[in-house]
């Protein structure tokens, strides 16, 4: 299947099967909505089988989302694309710890209440498990 | 530096040990009810913004043991937070007033952020479920004066494990000083998997695991009993639970002669009242530690031992 060239923009590519349209909800927030996007499905992959890809024109996915999409999907590549050409290859590394990025699914944790930023600890990185510093609950990001 | 103490893991065993040998002298001076002047010229802060008859009594009693002052309020109705002051705010400003903060509050890890917008020492009187380290402090204190160990015994600690903030510091501090444990819970309330998987990782330590404390009260030399916790519970849950489990005269038979029974309180009906004169039944010396522990807790932050 031939997919359309991107001159300018981000492929997110090596999502497992299924997390396309996951990936796409979390990256409504960082969207302005005029972007062209197109979410690839069940594309044949080496590594996965089968995998997802999404590929957004004039948009640059920035660190914090890059780390975010890693503790979902650790094997996910991110290529920033100028002028046609792969100007950055973004493998995230899940890293020893975080800040902000996400919010703690503990619901009685104080950084829900009053705005705190959250942090956490990487408990374990297969399958990610993330340890707020705050409440110490444990939770893997979904 | 300022220190506090928001979890449990804040102290070394050295550092809670000493604690205890502090605890000893604090323990005679309240047994003759004396007055000491250690921090005669300290004002003690304490901010509960969820009900406490212990805890916060014995916070102010152990202040004014040490010859000290205290101030603060015992629910947010009357104060700035029912007017939506945030708690880092609320900090910063008695941090102004007072030389050290005790606070209670209902959110998990609110200690810590306490702890992080305080130029005071602060010390968690208990954050929702997550942890209540004063209360583990006098838990260890009564079980070590009574049984002369913590590495040689095997506990029992039972009933709500899942959001009875006590019991999770409990059973980190026991592994760390190498005590074998076994937890009996309703199902629907067993001890959080991070707990199991801290005692498992960090201490080699695998508790027996059971719904029932006549599983294991005969093998056991203490008994920790916890009450559900309601307050984090919808009142159907609560009713499922309620009587679900109960340490009674008649299941004490089973227990060594020599087994303790703890229970942090306040009690509801987890254990009943014929058990109080079982001479094993040690709950109410248990909070009596509370000023002692309390007392050098207070006094080693303000560097006054």
């Amino acid at each position: 299947m031939k997919t359309q060239m991107l001159n300018n923009g981000t492929v997110i590519d090596h999502m497992p099967e299924g997390m396309g349209f996951h990936c796409l909800d979390i990256l409504k927030k960082r969207l302005n909505g005029n972007e062209t996007l197109i979410v690839f499905m069940n594309v044949p992959s080496g590594k996965l089988k089968k995998k997802d890809m999404i590929k957004i024109q004039d948009f640059y996915l920035d660190e914090a989302t890059s780390t975010y999409l890693s503790l979902l999907a650790p094997q996910i590549t991110i290529n920033i694309i100028k002028d046609g050409v792969v100007t950055k290859k973004i493998n995230p590394e899940i890293p020893h710890e975080i800040k902000g990025i996400i919010s703690c699914v503990n619901s009685r944790c104080i950084t829900n209440t009053e705005g705190y930023t959250p942090e956490y600890d990487i408990r374990s990185k297969e399958p990610v498990t993330l340890k707020c510093k705050y409440c110490e609950f444990e939770f893997t990001p979904k | 530096m300022k220190k506090d103490l928001v979890n449990i893991k804040d102290l070394s065993n050295d550092e809670i040990l000493k604690l205890f040998d502090i605890a000893d002298e604090m323990s005679r001076a309240v047994e003759k009810k004396e007055r000491l002047d250690l921090c005669k010229n300290n004002i003690l802060a304490t901010l509960f913004y969820e009900a406490s008859t212990r805890t916060r009594l014995s916070f102010e009693s152990a202040m004014f043991r040490l010859g000290g002052s205290v101030l603060g309020f015992s629910s947010t109705e009357g104060s700035s937070v029912s007017k939506g002051e945030t708690l880092a705010d609320t900090i910063r400003t008695v941090a102004n007033y007072s030389d050290v903060i005790a606070i209670r509050h209902p959110n998990e890890g609110s200690a810590r952020v306490a702890s992080q917008y305080s130029s005071v020492p602060v010390i968690n009187g208990g954050d929702g479920g997550h942890q209540h380290p004063t209360q583990t402090l006098l838990d260890l204190y009564t079980i070590l004066k009574e049984k002369g160990s913590l590495s040689s015994l095997t506990i029992l600690i039972s009933g709500d494990l899942k959001f009875g903030r006590t019991t999770h510091s409990l059973a980190i501090s026991l592994a760390r000083f190498g005590a074998k444990m076994c937890f009996a819970s309703p199902p629907g309330l067993e001890m959080p998997e991070y707990i199991l998987r801290t005692l498992r990782e960090e201490f080699n330590n695998f508790p027996q695991e059971g719904t029932n404390i006549r599983d294991f009260i005969h093998q056991v030399d203490a008994i920790y009993v916890t009450r559900v916790q309601r307050e984090r519970l919808g009142e159907m849950e609560y009713l499922k639970y309620r009587d679900a489990y109960v340490l009674s005269s008649e299941v004490m038979k089973s227990a060594k002669h020599e087994t303790i029974v703890l229970h942090p309180l306040p009690r509801v009906n987890e254990i009943s009242r014929d058990v109080d004169k079982d001479p094993r039944a040690l709950y109410f010396k248990q909070a009596f530690n509370g000023v002692p522990i309390r007392m050098a807790l207070i006094a080693t932050l303000l560097g006054k031992v």
